[in-house]
């Protein structure tokens, strides 16, 4: 898995974004429908790599309630991006924090079914897909966050409130496990 | 990715329900009768100093229920109905002319019988229609603010970019 160090810097993307933001804020109807649209099934999948299948659309549910709530302060409308997924890691932790142990969450990803490969290249993206839902919760997200929706180290560092440095370390140590966990994984094939 | 066919449809309702001004009317509404309320039997209570003093409890208790009312209708339209420029904009019209006419109606019962509670009802009214009017004059600046940020980032995405 290659890293992906540049940053987000698409301007048009950003102008679209702070646009959308600002006439959420004026009260356009069309503007909210517009954001859920566009980042429903994205906040969906990775709560779903997060947390579970199980409680995904519940978790959604309560994220796009507090994204109704409080985007109204939000100042820089070219940071939506990493303020949603931002809101979706804090309800994904609050709901950790209150009803899930560590134990049930690999109780979750163990009860998940188990793939059938038709292609040696579908084989080993469901290979990926299963190693990367076995890793921990903090490297899962980091992976998936960077890798699969495309944030930049910045925004991935708002998300998880940690330094950037912290997030580097993360991503390093979580492609590591997924590199072993895959060679792991092609040996037992 | 599973088929997830309802789940935008239920958050779109679920917005489209929050974003209703009609749900946060109520809230409003109840907040100015409540603090209308607490304004005129604060009045009275400071003002008449005759009244039985099971009439003075009494009175104070029913302030004091109003307090509770005004202080969850703030908390409902603060934190669980999102207030949006457009919707403050309208609250502060509200609250401007319900203080307003809450001023004039106690000035004028003040003049017509002389009561000292009127007359203290309208001054308290009158500090209360300039809070409410700094608020609304405050929703309108920042609803300005925005249709014009607005109006930029339109003009930059028809032209391609920055």
């Amino acid at each position: 898995m290659e890293s992906g160090l540049s940053e987000h810097t698409d301007p048009l993307a950003q102008i679209h974004d702070e646009l959308l933001v600002v006439r959420c804020q004026l009260g356009e109807p069309a503007a909210f429908e517009d954001i859920v649209r566009l980042w429903s099934d994205r906040l969906l999948r990775y709560l779903e790599r997060i947390a579970g299948r199980d409680v995904a659309e519940d978790l959604a549910q309560e994220v796009w309630v507090r994204a109704l709530r409080s985007i109204i302060r939000l100042r820089d409308g070219t940071k939506l991006r990493a303020w949603l997924f931002g809101i979706a890691h804090n309800v994904a932790m609050d709901r950790f924090r209150a009803r899930y142990a560590e134990e049930a969450m690999r109780a979750a990803v163990q009860d998940a079914p188990e793939p059938e490969p038709v292609t040696d290249a579908e084989a080993r993206s469901l290979l990926l897909n299963e190693e990367l839902g076995r890793l921990p919760l903090i490297e899962r997200e980091a992976l998936t966050l960077f890798h699969l929706e495309g944030l930049s180290l910045a925004e991935l560092a708002d998300v998880q409130a940690v330094p950037i440095g912290t997030v580097k370390s993360r991503l390093f140590r979580a492609r590591q496990m997924l590199r072993s966990n895959m060679i792991r994984g092609d040996e037992r094939d | 990715m599973t088929d997830r066919p309802n789940a935008p449809d239920t958050v779109l309702a679920m917005v489209r329900a929050q974003l209703s001004f009609r749900t946060k009317a109520s809230h409003l509404a109840l907040m100015i009768v409540a603090v209308g309320a607490i304004v005129a039997l604060a009045s009275i209570l400071m003002t008449e100093p005759g009244l039985p003093r099971r009439t003075w409890w009494a009175m104070a208790a029913f302030g004091l229920l109003n307090s509770v009312w005004a202080t969850y209708a703030g908390w409902v339209l603060s934190a669980r109905r999102t207030m949006l420029s457009n919707h403050r904009v309208i609250a502060g019209r509200i609250a401007v002319a319900a203080a307003a006419l809450f001023t004039l109606g106690s000035g004028a019962l003040g003049a017509a019988t002389g009561a000292t509670a009127a007359y203290l009802a309208a001054a308290i009214g009158l500090v209360l229609t300039g809070f409410a009017a700094a608020l609304l004059t405050r929703a309108r600046r920042r609803h300005w603010m925005l249709q014009l940020r607005r109006d930029q980032l339109l003009a930059h995405t028809q032209d391609g970019g920055l």
